[in-house]
């Protein structure tokens, strides 16, 4: 494996919840064109992590942030950063599928739209191509203007993925995005994330160890909002350094 | 045996069963005075004939167009200001106001929906009617848009709230995932909490529409109560509601007169039964979204 | 480009909330500063003298009050009734959905045409005459689906473990409604109720022809008497009187004194409701 350029590193953030604190000075560097899992058990912050990278966690008035994430070296909590801009950069996908409900069509327009794409020619050009890259063409090519509601749950979550890569973001920030799905429709989608390492930083949250180990090449372990461990996939699954990161992995606990 | 638990189950029972027993009984009662009516004047008259002119001295006719006509006009009226007005505060309150805003907003609002017709009405008299006539250059500001202005008023604290309602049931995933995209909380609004919540919205303009069709003190004082055909919002007008408000006092037991006005209320009531209705529709689309 | 259009966007949606609240202020200012002049002891304990052209509005008060309770004793009981009903006894079908079909069109029918159905069932029907029973009967049947409504979603917000505990207890259904379900939705259903009466009391239209009176020089001494209410007398002020704008300052005194009434009991349910959603958010 290349030595890999820095995409993303959070300096010490921390993160409350009003008075509770959810996230302990995380620091934690994030490598271009490579797929980070956050693994540890459910209530351990990694999704709160996550919405960090693209500050959506602002869309709660309760919650305080403190430290720093740099992307590509700039502070995107510092005042000059856009948060509209940030957002175009890192992409997001969510644990549930949530397509809006508008057709399968729509749904990837609308995210070009508000980018300022306005040719018809040019947005249906990058609806296929999205949908292409994410394995979903050929299902939905005939209905690209009936409701994203009736895809199955697997198919709105390919959905979602090329929604979100259909303004070609640099970072894509994915929070549990197999939880919903059966194990076939998670397959597919961990092909997709595979596929999807060549161009786009990835940052996985999960809860199951299996896929971390399946799919990415860097590991990070959180445990009551700290970061125990963080290193590659092989060695946080067969050499663990902390005893907290070895129980867990051998569920002794989570 | 008759035990105590099965007996005040029933008692229960029977005060729900009244709610269908009194909307049965309006019903019921004004069609039968209605046909009383169209016994003694022919349907022909009431729809076709424009002008309610019962006291004329030799020929009194019961046209009930004018009367549509003018409720019509001002509830037009009112729902233009009322809905873009109601919708666009029941956005600032559920997507833009902070929580402290808020709680001091939506309590207004409430206060709002607690003022008597009546009093709003007097202010149409005291105040809105001699704004319109200096601002219009007019003898007298007591005419259609003084009433319209006034439903719209009444009218919009059950557009708010209802409209905010259906804006904050919309999941907050779909705005996750619009802002994720880069998107403003503009383009959020209109491009994707909006049309999710718009069947909600849609109830919210029915509540409206029906509040101001079938409001009566308002319209009754500020508005003229002239019985003609009006022509321009600037006309005085008389309501449905309010040719019955004004003239149910004075009629005699069981004439055509007295008849006349059930048939004009049971006109009013299958105008705001179909508003409901609608309304109801629209609130079953809404729950499939949820 | 963007940003011009996200302020503007912004700023109407602040510029309709700004109307509304512009508009409740020129209510409230209007009729405190007017109506304020108005009002004094004599003003509140006075009968009308001279035409209505001087004296108070004594009368007007109690009659109010007077057909007010009329009203919530009729629909309270039966509205509470039937949202127990619907809350607690009632299986999804089709009587289920005629009744909540009723109350929602209940909701929706005119006041004018509840002040019709009023004269035909209790002044004609039943020979009250225009009376404050036919009144207050009248305004009971309007209030009654605000109450339904309110006081079944006051029923519901009780949370299913209290009802749950109490089975398990042994208790039956009646026992359980009555000692926890009941008592833990009060706060709740009283706010309902507060606000269904208030708006009663304001009501003109149904009682226009069902037994208020344009004056009366004596107190009503039984149901069957005609009455004097706020809301009439302050119709007839600003609409009936021979000299309109000579008493313009006793229907402001009157609207304030209206206004105040409704306001404060609209004020009471709203604070007892903050505070049962504090209490609840805790």
């Amino acid at each position: 494996m290349s030595p890999t350029k820095e995409k993303l590193l959070s300096k010490d953030l921390s993160l409350f919840y009003g008075e509770k604190q959810a996230l302990e000075r995380i620091h934690l560097s994030i490598l271009e064109r490579q797929v980070t899992a956050v693994i540890g058990p459910s209530g351990c912050g990694k999704s709160t992590f996550l919405r960090c990278l693209n500050r959506l966690n602002e869309l709660n008035p309760r919650v305080r942030i403190e430290g720093e994430v740099l992307l590509d070296g700039q502070n995107i909590y510092s005042k000059e950063m856009d948060v509209v801009q940030l957002r175009k950069k890192v992409g997001m996908v969510f644990q549930k599928p949530n397509p809006f409900p508008k057709t399968i069509y729509e749904n990837i327009a609308y995210g070009l739209r508000i980018n300022g794409v306005r040719e018809k020619s040019r947005i249906l050009e990058i609806v296929e191509r999205s949908l292409i890259q994410c394995g979903l063409w050929e299902e939905v090519k005939d209905r690209l203007f009936s409701s994203a509601l009736e895809l199955s749950g697997g198919q709105q979550q390919r959905l979602c993925i090329a929604r979100a890569i259909s303004i070609e973001p640099e970072v894509l920030l994915m929070d549990e995005p197999c939880s919903a799905l059966d194990p076939i429709a998670t397959y597919r989608i961990e092909e997709l994330i595979d596929s999807l390492k060549e161009k786009y930083t990835i940052v996985l949250v999960t809860h199951s160890m299996q896929q971390a180990a399946r799919v990415s090449d860097y590991t990070a372990f959180f445990y009551l909002g700290k970061l125990i461990e963080y290193g590659p996939t092989k060695q946080i699954f067969t050499n663990p350094q902390e005893e907290l990161t070895e129980s867990y992995i051998t569920g002794r606990f989570g | 045996m008759f035990s105590k638990e099965r007996f005040v189950q029933y008692l229960f029972f029977v005060c729900a069963l009244m709610t269908v027993v009194i909307l049965g009984g309006i019903f019921i009662m004004l069609l039968y005075k209605t046909l009383k009516f169209f016994e003694l004047v022919g349907l022909g008259e009431f729809f076709l004939e424009r002008i309610w002119k019962p006291s004329a001295y030799s020929k009194p006719t019961y046209g009930v167009l004018a009367m549509l006509v003018s409720t019509l006009m001002v509830t037009v009226g009112a729902m233009v200001i009322a809905i873009p007005v109601g919708i666009g505060a029941a956005a600032y309150l559920s997507e833009v106001a902070s929580p402290h805003v808020r709680e001091w907003l939506k309590p207004l609002v409430e206060l709002l929906a607690g003022v008597p017709s009546v009093a709003i009405g007097f202010l149409g008299i005291v105040l809105v009617g001699p704004f319109l006539a200096k601002v219009f250059h007019l003898s007298s500001g007591i005419n259609a848009l003084n009433g319209s202005i006034l439903l719209a008023i009444m009218a919009l604290p059950t557009i708010i709230s209802v409209s905010e309602d259906a804006f904050s049931s919309v999941p907050l995933s779909y705005r996750e995932a619009s802002c994720a995209l880069g998107a403003t909380k503009w383009q959020t609004i209109v491009w994707v909490t909006l049309p999710a919540a718009l069947p909600g919205i849609l109830v919210a303009v029915m509540l409206g529409i029906g509040r101001a069709v079938g409001e009566t003190m308002t319209v009754l004082m500020a508005t003229g109560n002239a019985k003609a055909m009006p022509h321009s919002f600037f006309d005085s007008v008389a309501t449905m509601t309010a040719v019955i408000a004004s003239e149910i006092g004075e009629v005699d037991y069981g004439s055509e007169h007295y008849y006349g006005l059930f048939a004009v209320g049971c006109l009013l009531f299958l105008i705001s039964l179909l508003v409901n209705l609608l309304a109801d529709y629209f609130n079953s689309k809404m729950r499939r979204y949820a | 480009m963007k940003n011009l259009e996200e302020v503007i966007g912004l700023y109407t949606l602040r510029l309709c909330a700004f109307l509304v609240v512009l508009a409740i202020f020129v209510i409230l200012y209007d009729i405190l500063v007017q109506g304020m002049p108005a009002i004094s002891w004599e003003f509140l304990t006075s009968y009308p003298r001279e035409g209505m052209t001087k004296g108070g509005i004594w009368p007007a008060v109690v009659g109010t009050v007077y057909v007010t309770l009329i009203t919530a004793i009729c629909s309270i009981p039966l509205g509470v009734g039937a949202a127990i009903y619907l809350s607690e006894y009632a299986r999804e079908g089709w009587t289920t959905r005629v009744i909540r079909s009723s109350i929602r069109n209940l909701a929706g029918v005119p006041s004018i045409v509840y002040g019709l159905f009023g004269v035909a069932l209790f002044v004609e029907g039943l020979r009250f005459g225009t009376s404050v029973l036919s009144a207050g009967l009248t305004l009971g049947l309007l209030t009654l689906p605000w109450i339904i409504a309110t006081a079944e979603e006051a029923l519901k917000s009780v949370p299913q473990t209290y009802r749950e505990a109490s089975y398990a207890l042994g208790a039956t259904k009646w026992q359980t409604i009555r000692s926890q379900v009941l008592p833990s939705a009060f706060p709740g259903i009283l706010t309902g109720t507060i606000l269904g009466i208030s708006r009663a009391a304001g009501e003109t239209a149904p009682i226009l022809f069902t037994g208020a009176a344009f004056y009366l020089p004596h107190l009503p001494s039984s149901p069957f008497d005609q009455f004097m209410a706020l809301p009439y007398h302050l119709f007839n002020l600003s609409t009936q009187h021979h000299d309109i704008e000579g008493v313009r300052h006793l229907a402001y005194g009157t609207a304030m004194v209206l206004i105040g009434l409704v306001l404060a009991m609209n004020l009471v349910a709203i604070l007892i409701r903050y505070r049962l959603r504090k209490q609840k958010r805790n």
